[in-house]
């Protein structure tokens, strides 16, 4: 009877524990999911009565919307290219300074501290730095030379290349910290027997530290794949998705598809919640399916460690 | 094991997509609640005092014009507060949401047009009908109320005389070191000083013309458009009030002109990312020696935003040929609306009278916080410093008011700005091509609109650039 009134109590206090998590989760998840997707066979701009539209948003996403897909395509292009920067370089970087010393603390602070600010903020402040006509990276490659004119970082030819370096300057402290809790997890009597054994640095490295952070690199991958394809808020202040929806980007678009007055690329006079749901489903199922392939060819990094 | 693992991983990351990505204002999806707005005039319990709030756009007049207005007003009144409340940037999103969720205030400013007819069409507006005195209708000008602007069904629901036209702002110090006299009249004037500018004072850093690209739409609408009605087109924005339909083949010539002016260098690198105030900076800091805005604006950037030497003024746009046959749109008859929301709507009015009574219009005018088309005040105030200074900031007798474009439509695709970008920037010839997709683009969504009810076909077949509120009846 005891034991009974036992468990009873421990099953109140575990659900009483979960509940605060459960109902965010439902609140802040589920239910803009379950929005989604009952409006996305709708039209609807906020003021009008919803109406069923069937298909439509998907055959307006699928033929007509060549917007959309430019910015699939600019996601590709800025997720790859964010992915294959940030994580060789945290990884280096985690390398470098995973070492028991106040210093290397300290630098790690400095490296993590974008993480913690504001991209919007960040965004306004690149601004400032790469602007052609009075920015600072121009100013520094013109005095050392390296170039005759100012370069339109912000132009259709390179505004890409700048919001990718802004966007890895902004997550690098984020991998990093990833990288170390795997390295630290690495036991250092592996370490040890290997220079016992007389093992190169290199050889360490590619022994036993990739081999052993395989687990923890699939998920910092995974991870990495899915905030690049939703990362928005830098591009947002920076470009609007400009210029020539040359740097807008899935979520981006759908964020100006849900409000109006932000349709630096999105071009509606109302916002479009019906249409903004179907496209935020499809960009879902986009990114879903990049990570079921990542998933599927990343088999090997569990056998790694083994 | 892995399988199972693999599936639940994939449905936790398309929920956390679907969420992270089209994150929605919550409550959209109930656009007829009826639910209480809880910020809206209260009486609250009898001795409480009404409390009427106040949504603005504006803060270049806050600290020297609202402020002690509302300190006056809440010291002096222990029955209604006023509790005032500005948005900037986000001023529309913020309508936006405050309106699915009934949570609107008692009062707004009725600017952007957008958010005018988006609230008219929900029904949140109040008409002033049964409120306003026969000093107050003695004083609105006729021929300034257009319907969906200040009248919604033939009855008024802003009065306030608030109005902007479109100038050409000149750095005459660079124009005189370059031996350029007086502004140009026509566009191939201004592009020729563009030129001769960069000629001359390139070396230095200085472009003879900029416009904020960042938003191309509203880059054009900050001049070039309003140079095609100045020169008598009957479209505004691309609607043709004569056809009663869009016609963006009027925009050709200007958009050749604009080609030729980007082409030729003299144009302020990196404007394909600029907006205004970056601008503006710039303009300030002596390096842009002309670009096209709105009238009311510049006075309060250049004496407390970005505070410069430079001598500068507005000076009329110019036109094609240097001869005005028709007029420019001018935004006008705006003020402060109420809204359907004020539970209180007498104490509501009675804030509005205080901040439309003549004394506090004529000191937000003396001031030179904005521009008006309100007689009494123009007879009442004295001539403002900043008109003193610039002339052409005044209102010409070519700014007129034109009839609202359709604004209830949904665009499939680019607003017009960018596809003519792409013309003016080189990356296409085929102008004919934009005229017609965006053509296309536009009176699909007209038409759909007109098909749904949410709008008519505004047509006018007198209709006549000269005197768009004469033959637009």
């Amino acid at each position: 009877m005891r034991k009974k009134k036992r468990s009873t109590r421990g099953l109140v206090q575990t659900y009483a524990m979960l509940a605060p998590n459960l109902l965010l989760f439902l609140a802040t998840s589920v239910y803009p999911i379950l929005w989604a997707l009952r409006y996305m066979f709708v039209e609807y701009d906020g003021i009008n009565p919803a109406k069923f539209v069937g298909l439509d948003n998907f055959v307006r996403i699928f033929t007509r919307d060549d917007v959309y897909w430019q910015a699939v395509r600019n996601t590709l292009v800025f997720a790859s290219g964010k992915i294959i920067i940030v994580i060789p370089l945290a990884f280096i970087v985690a390398i470098l300074i995973n070492k028991p010393k106040r210093l290397y603390g300290f630098v790690q602070a400095v490296i993590f501290s974008p993480t913690i600010m504001s991209a919007a903020v960040m965004a306004l402040v690149f601004y400032l730095l790469f602007n052609v006509y009075n920015g600072e990276i121009n100013r520094m490659l013109m005095a050392i030379g390296l170039t005759k004119i100012p370069i339109n970082w912000l132009g259709f030819d390179m505004a890409m290349v700048t919001v990718i370096i802004i966007s890895v300057w902004g997550s690098i402290g984020n991998y990093m910290v990833y990288f170390l809790a795997g390295l630290q997890q690495i036991p250092l009597e592996m370490y040890e027997s290997a220079d016992i054994d007389g093992a190169s640095t290199r050889q360490k490295l590619f022994r036993i530290t990739l081999p052993l952070l395989g687990p923890v690199l699939k998920i910092i991958l995974m991870l990495s794949i899915i905030f690049a394809f939703m990362d928005m808020q830098s591009i947002m202040v920076l470009t609007q998705g400009g210029p020539f929806q040359a740097t807008n980007v899935m979520y981006l678009y759908v964020y100006q598809l849900y409000y109006s007055s932000s349709s630096a690329g999105g071009g509606s006079f109302r916002p479009q919640y019906g249409y903004g749901a179907a496209v935020s489903v499809v960009s879902a199922c986009i990114v879903g399916a990049v990570t079921v392939i990542y998933l599927f060819l990343s088999r090997k990094l569990d056998k790694l460690s083994d | 094991m892995k399988k199972v693992l693999t599936t639940i991983t994939v449905l936790l990351l398309l929920l956390l997509t679907a969420c992270g990505g089209g994150s929605t204002p919550s409550g959209t999806d109930s656009p007829s609640t009826t639910a209480a707005g809880s910020e809206s005039a209260s009486t609250g319990s009898s001795g409480e005092p009404v409390t009427v709030v106040m949504w603005s756009s504006g803060r270049h007049d806050y600290e020297i014009y609202a402020k002690p207005l509302i300190d006056k007003w809440n010291a002096e009144h222990s029955d209604i507060k006023i509790d005032y409340q500005i948005y900037t940037e986000n001023f529309l999103q913020t309508v936006e949401i405050a309106a699915q969720n009934n949570e609107l205030p008692d009062i707004i400013m009725a600017l952007p047009q957008t958010m005018v007819t988006m609230l008219l069409e929900r029904g949140e507006v109040a008409s002033m009908e049964p409120y306003l005195t026969d000093e107050e209708r003695a004083n609105i000008d006729p021929s300034m109320l257009i319907e969906g602007l200040n009248l919604m069904n033939g009855e008024i629901f802003t009065h306030g005389g608030g109005s902007f036209a479109m100038r050409l702002v000149v750095n005459n110090d660079i124009l005189e070191e370059c031996g350029l006299s007086g502004p140009p009249k026509t566009v191939d004037q201004l592009i020729e000083y563009a030129k001769i500018v960069h000629e001359k004072k390139g070396s230095e850093g200085v472009y003879g013309f900029a416009l904020p690209m960042n938003n191309p739409t509203d880059a054009l609408q900050r001049g070039f458009t309003s140079i095609v009605t100045l020169d008598g087109a009957t479209a505004l924005n691309g609607y043709d009030f004569k056809q009663g339909k869009y016609d963006f083949s009027c925009y050709k010539p200007i958009m050749e002109k604009l080609r030729e002016l980007w082409a030729s260098g003299a144009v302020f690198p990196g404007c394909e990312s600029l907006s205004i105030d970056p601008l503006r900076t710039q303009f300030a800091a002596g390096k842009i020696a002309m670009y096209t805005t709105y009238n009311h604006s510049e006075w309060g950037v250049y004496t407390a935003q970005f505070p410069t030497d430079v001598h500068w003024s507005y000076e009329m746009l110019p036109t094609m040929d240097g001869v005005i046959e028709g007029s420019q749109n001018m935004g006008g008859g705006v003020g402060w609306m109420m809204l359907n929301a004020s539970k209180d709507k007498d104490a509501t009015y009675k804030v509005i009278q205080y901040f439309g009574a003549l004394e506090n219009r004529v000191k937000f005018y003396e001031l030179g916080l904005g521009m008006t088309t309100d007689k009494q005040v123009l007879e009442n105030a004295a001539v403002p410093e900043s008109i003193g200074y610039t002339p052409f900031m005044a209102f010409q007798p070519t700014d007129k008011m034109w009839p609202l474009t359709p604004l209830s439509m949904t665009l499939e695709g680019d607003e017009y700005g960018q596809e003519f970008a792409k013309y003016i920037y080189g990356f296409t010839d085929d102008l004919d091509s934009i005229v017609t997709i965006c053509n296309d683009r536009y009176n699909a969504a007209y038409d759909k609109s007109i098909a749904e009810g949410r709008d008519i076909r505004r047509q006018y077949p007198n209709f006549n650039a000269a005197d768009p509120a004469g033959t637009s009846k």
